[in-house]
Parts: C-alpha cells; sequence; structure tokens
C-alpha cells in the first residue's frame, strides 16, 4: 500500500539553510498491516510524517513514496488526504470559531466531493459522530465547541482519532498518539484505533516507547535513527528496545 | 507667512472646485453656509492633514470615471420593511415604516454643529440636497430595522439623516452604503436619550471607481446604549467613520466592525470616541484582513476628558495580511486625563497560521477554503454583538469575498 523507497528529506527553515533530516529511509506497509516505527529524540519520526501528507517546509531530495502505485509526493496535502491518508498530529491545532463538528463535517465533504461521491446528509452525518462520540467516551457537547480551544492534551488526541473514526481514512499514521494520555485515556484511543483496522487499511504508528503498542500490536517494528531505519523485526523487537534501550539495538545494526 | 499659508492650502482642485460649485445651486441658508465655509478653509482631505496620512481624498477623487457598472449589492433586503432608499439624486423612496417612526423632509438643515473635525461631514451638510436633511424621530420600540440604503451610480450622491431615540427606546438601523461610480458621502446624526439602546449596523461596498464616505455622529445620552457592527469591503477610498460621544454619563458604546480589502480597494475604519462624563464604559473589536493590492486603514481614538472617572474603555485592532502586497496601516490611540480610568489596547497584524492551514488541509479541506475557514473564524468576532440573523448575512457576504476567485 505504502512504498518509500531511498527516501531523503530536508527540513528548511525560513531563516536558515536546509537540514538532511531524512537519509535515505526504505519501508513497505502492505494492505491490512499495521508497522510501528520507534527511535530516539530527533531521529527524523515527525519528519516522516510531515513528509508522507505534504507539509511546507520540507524539501524531498531523493527516493520515492507511492500510495497505491501512485506517486504520493507530487499531490497537495487535501488530495492526500483525499485518497485516504491521515495524520493524527502530536500536537493537534486549535482552530477557534470552527465548532468541531462543522468543521468535520466541511473534511469529510471535501474528500467526498475530491472522490466524487455524494455529501454525507446532516441525519447520517449526526448518527455517525454520535456514535463515534460514544465509542471514544466524548461527552457530545464537546463537538459544539471550537476545535480543540481549550481541551486538554488527551482531549485533544480524543478528538484526533474522533476525526479518524469519522472520515474513515485508509492510512493512518499516529503521530506519538500516546503523549499527554493517562492509562485509562490511551486504553479507550487504542479501542477505536482498533476498531478501524481492517483488511483494507494500514497503520504507521509513530512512538517513543512501546507502551501504545501493548494496546496497538504491530505487525512490524520499525527503529530509525539519524535518518534511516537501522533495524525491523516482529513486535518482540518493540519489546527489547524497551529493555535494552535504543542504543544497544542501533549499536548492534552499525 | 504667505508660503506657510500656501502649503497649508494647496491650490483648489478641480473637483474641489467643482464641489463648491454644485453648493452655489442649492437653496442657500445659514446651516449650509456655515458649513461650506468650513469645508473652503480645509477642502478635501489629504495626506498632509491629520487624521488623512493614510487615505488622500483629494488624490482618490482625481479623474473618478463614470462608467456602467454591475447592480451594487443590497444584503439586507430582505430584512426589512421600514426602508429609506437614496439614489443619486430625487427624494429618499420609502418603504413601509414602522409605527413610531416620524419621518420629516426638512428644506432646511438645522445646524450641523462642530464639523471642523470632519471635513467630510462638513462637505456633506454643505451639499445634501433632496431634502437637506431627513428627521427620524423614533418614540417607540422598534422591532423591525429600520433600513437606510444609499446607492450610488455615477454623479454621487451627499445626505443627511438625523435621528434622534427618545427616551429607553431600543431601534435597530441597518446602513447600507454601495457604490457603482463618483463620490459620494453621508452624515448620519444619532441622538440618544437617557436610556435608549441603538442597533446599528454599517454595511459598505464599492467598486474601483468610486469613493465613499459614511460619517456618523452618535451622542449618548445617561445609560444610553450603541451597539454597532460595520462591515466594509472598501471602494477606490472607502471611509467609515464614528464620532461617539458619552454625554451624559453612565453610557456603553460597542464599536466592532471588519474589514476585507481586495485588490484595488482601500478601506478605512476611523473612530473617535469622547468619554465626557463619568462611569461609561466602550468596547472595541475591528479585524481586517487584506489582499495583494487592498490596503486598510483603522484609526481608533478614545479620549478621556478629566470629569470622566471610571471610564472603562479597550480597544482591540487586529489585521490579516492574506498575500504578499497587502497592507494594513494602524494607529490606535488613547488621550487620558482622567486618573481613575481603566483603559487598554491591543494592535496586531500578521499572516495565517501556516501550521493551522497544514492542518485543516491534511483533512482534506482544499487550500482556498482552508484560508477562507481560518479567515473567517477571525473575522467572526467583529459580529458577535450583533444580532444573530444580522451577523449571519455579514458572515456570508465576508464568506463569500474570501471564496471568490481572485
Amino acid at each position: 500500500m505504502l512504498e518509500l523507497t531511498n527516501l531523503h528529506a530536508s527540513v528548511v527553515p525560513e531563516d536558515g539553510p536546509a537540514r538532511e533530516i531524512l537519509k535515505g529511509v526504505s519501508l513497505s506497509v502492505p494492505k491490512g498491516e499495521v508497522h510501528a516505527v520507534m527511535g530516539p529524540n530527533g531521529s527524523g519520526k515527525s519528519t516522516l510524517s510531515y513528509v508522507l501528507t505534504g507539509r511546507n517546509g520540507y524539501d524531498v531530495t531523493d527516493g520515492a513514496a507511492t500510495f497505491d502505485g501512485d506517486d504520493l509526493l507530487s499531490l497537495e496535502p487535501e488530495a492526500r488526504a483525499a485518497k485516504g491518508v491521515f495524520l493524527s498530529f502530536q500536537y493537534p491545532l486549535e482552530i477557534a470559531g470552527v465548532p468541531v463538528l462543522t468543521f468535520v463535517r466541511a473534511a469529510l465533504n471535501a474528500q467526498h466531493k475530491a472522490r466524487g461521491e455524494p455529501e454525507v446528509s446532516a441525519p447520517d452525518f449526526l448518527r455517525k459522530s454520535r456514535e463515534a462520540a460514544a465509542k471514544l467516551k466524548i461527552d457530545p457537547d464537546m463537538l459544539k465547541r471550537p476545535l480543540n480551544v481549550g481541551f486538554s492534551g488527551g482531549e485533544k488526541k480524543r478528538l484526533e482519532i474522533f476525526q479518524m473514526l469519522m472520515l474513515a481514512p485508509r492510512f493512518m499514521i499516529l503521530d506519538e498518539t500516546d503523549s499527554g494520555l493517562d492509562i485509562d485515556a490511551l486504553k479507550v484511543v487504542a479501542e477505536g484505533v482498533n476498531a478501524l483496522r481492517s483488511p483494507e487499511r494500514s497503520m504507521l504508528v509513530i512512538t517513543h516507547y512501546q507502551r501504545l503498542l501493548d494496546y496497538i500490536k504491530p505487525d512490524k517494528v520499525h527503529v530509525l535513527s539519524a535518518g534511516r531505519i537501522v533495524a525491523s523485526g516482529g513486535p518482540d523487537l518493540a519489546l527489547r528496545l524497551e529493555k535494552e534501550g535504543y542504543d544497544g539495538v542501533i549499536e548492534e545494526a552499525a | 507667512m504667505a508660503s506657510s499659508r500656501a502649503s497649508l492650502h494647496p491650490p483648489r482642485s478641480a473637483e474641489e472646485q467643482a464641489l463648491i460649485e454644485r453648493y452655489a445651486h442649492l437653496p442657500a441658508d445659514a446651516s449650509r453656509r456655515a458649513a461650506i465655509e468650513a469645508f473652503e478653509k480645509t477642502g478635501l482631505p489629504h495626506r498632509r492633514v491629520e487624521g488623512w496620512r493614510w487615505s488622500d481624498v483629494r488624490a482618490a477623487v482625481r479623474g473618478l470615471e463614470c462608467k456602467t457598472v454591475a447592480e451594487p449589492p443590497d444584503p439586507f433586503h430582505s430584512q426589512a420593511e421600514g426602508s429609506l432608499y437614496f439614489y443619486d439624486d430625487g427624494l429618499p423612496s420609502r418603504g413601509r415604516i414602522a409605527a413610531g417612526v416620524k419621518i420629516d423632509e426638512l428644506a432646511i438643515g438645522a445646524g450641523s454643529g462642530d464639523v471642523a473635525a470632519m471635513p467630510l461631514a462638513a462637505l456633506t451638510a454643505a451639499l445634501a440636497s433632496g431634502p437637506a436633511v431627513t428627521s427620524l424621530d423614533i418614540s417607540s420600540d422598534t422591532v423591525e430595522p429600520i433600513r437606510l440604503h444609499f446607492d450610488s451610480r455615477c454623479d454621487g450622491q451627499f445626505r443627511r439623516v438625523e435621528i434622534t431615540l427618545r427616551k429607553g427606546v431600543t431601534a435597530r438601523v441597518l446602513e447600507s452604503h454601495v457604490a457603482g461610480a463618483g463620490f459620494s458621502s453621508v452624515l448620519v446624526d444619532y441622538r440618544l436619550e437617557a436610556d435608549a439602546t441603538l442597533h446599528r449596523v454599517v454595511y459598505q461596498a464599492g467598486a474601483d471607481t468610486a469613493v465613499q464616505a459614511a460619517n456618523a455622529r452618535v451622542w449618548l445620552g445617561h445609560g444610553a446604549r450603541l451597539v454597532q457592527t460595520a462591515l466594509g469591503f472598501g471602494a477606490k477610498l472607502a471611509r467609515i467613520e464614528t464620532r461617539v460621544t458619552h454625554g451624559a454619563g453612565a453610557s456603553e458604546a460597542i464599536l466592532n466592525g471588519a474589514y476585507l480589502a481586495g485588490k484595488g480597494r482601500h478601506v478605512d475604519f476611523t473612530s473617535h470616541v469622547g468619554h465626557d462624563m463619568p462611569g461609561c464604559v466602550t468596547r472595541q473589536i475591528v479585524k481586517g484582513a487584506a489582499r495583494a493590492g487592498g490596503r486598510g486603514v483603522f484609526q481608533g481614538k478614545f479620549l478621556v476628558a478629566r470629569d470622566a472617572q471610571k471610564t472603562d474603555a479597550n480597544m482591540e485592532h487586529h489585521a490579516l495580511l492574506l498575500e504578499d502586497g497587502a497592507e494594513v496601516n494602524a494607529k490606535p490611540e488613547l488621550e487620558i486625563y482622567a486618573d481613575d480610568v481603566q483603559c487598554a489596547h491591543g494592535n496586531t497584524a500578521g499572516a495565517i497560521d501556516e501550521d493551522a492551514l497544514f492542518y485543516i488541509r491534511q483533512r482534506g479541506v482544499p487550500e482556498r477554503e482552508a484560508r477562507a475557514m481560518l479567515t473567517e473564524s477571525f473575522i467572526n468576532e467583529a459580529f458577535g454583538a450583533a444580532d444573530p440573523a444580522i451577523a449571519d448575512i455579514l458572515t456570508a457576504e465576508a464568506r463569500q469575498w474570501l471564496l471568490a476567485p481572485q
């Protein structure tokens, strides 16, 4: 489903020289699989998520990324979203003045329009939003408030998963979704994510800690270090990282 | 001596000469004469005149062409039954007017008050015709808003309206100032008796071949309340100027507004609030956005006199520069002579938050709509004090502008 081949990318700050962060990432996530990308701070985990979703300020200098065989990198962010790529942000943004449901409805209809599908009717949309909110234990009143404004870190993360359930993407990137969540919230969020697992969907779970992977069980684990994938393995690799730390695993790979 | 005077009062321009000639054709009365004399002293305001640095009317009226234009908008057409329509000439045409509103069309102006600080108000008082003054006396609450629609197509118009709200009365007035071409200026004087409440909405939209001024003076009696919401799209030059006087104490003024300046448009929000008496409250939120080739101007002044203790006044102006080449000039001013007051102001100008923009696009919303969504939510705060139905109309107008192809 997602194929990365020798992907090189630089961050381009407005007031400084470009700095290469990804130094040849190759990765294949087949349909239906959940892959975890783990790595120490500064290894390029967030850059990877932004490059895949088309954020400004990143230059791909070499390599390729395809999604269902199509070049992903030439598409605008909204076109990638319409293809079904969803990023759950590490730090979700506050959108003042736009209520959650208004926002999600605009996003859903924009995606439907881009795919040539009919608009979602208001009753269908409301029913679906009530179901998703109940699943994530979100107070329905919260959905009338401006998106993320004044929400706690945990509430923001829950709202990311709420949007994910509503938009039903085909490829989900979860960037540090566990940060800011207590253990109960983590379980609720993981249940929401697991509800979307299907043979038609894939996920890239980006995380520091093994903890999240107890609840969202990956098919494969990759270790990202200094912009390269230095080790790949099954779920036991995450357990080893937890025990031995990144240094041991990375040294061994080098 | 002679040379310094010459620099203060440059030779009269052809347009100024034409305006003075226009006066000569009107019936003479003392009120008009005083006004034209005041105007003759200043001429059309230009960039070297205090308060007009960024809005050079003298230059803007030069070579205004009268060409056929699209029908100017009328956003409140479905709103009010009680309407007065003002076209380029002739008497205003009237819709059904609510009971409790008495309208007089006066052939002679009843003095124009202190117009020295408002040169375009002086010009308007001098040239207002058909009638010299339209006077509205509101003696009971009106549910339906009263609409004043000023529609200028070519020659431009000068109109003067006086509106009195009697003691304790609540009234809603919707002013729309639209222009396809020409130079037009409107002066509306509001007088609120004790405990009266005025909900005033000002809508302005003009072509890039029009120069418009919407001047207003609002005098607030004891305990009176003004709730003003304005939306301006500018013109070749448009000035929306409001002067409020807290004249008797314990009154409140809300002076909100938003401007959206597209290519070739200049929109100037200028306000002056005089706190003359104790215990008055003023709240002002002005939001603006400008595109490449568009210019927004905000000038706000709060004056707090020595006797105006316990004044509570806050002024906010925030602007978004939507593209490179957009321009916003701002001058917030507080002048305070009383010592027991709470006065503050905030003023910012910046670009759209790129992180928020990416977040919205990542959810599938195309860039233009994402920008419109962010700008709309930014602007909307300025409509928060208006009646919800009116706020919806203003929001829809703003959205249409934001989504229009450039």
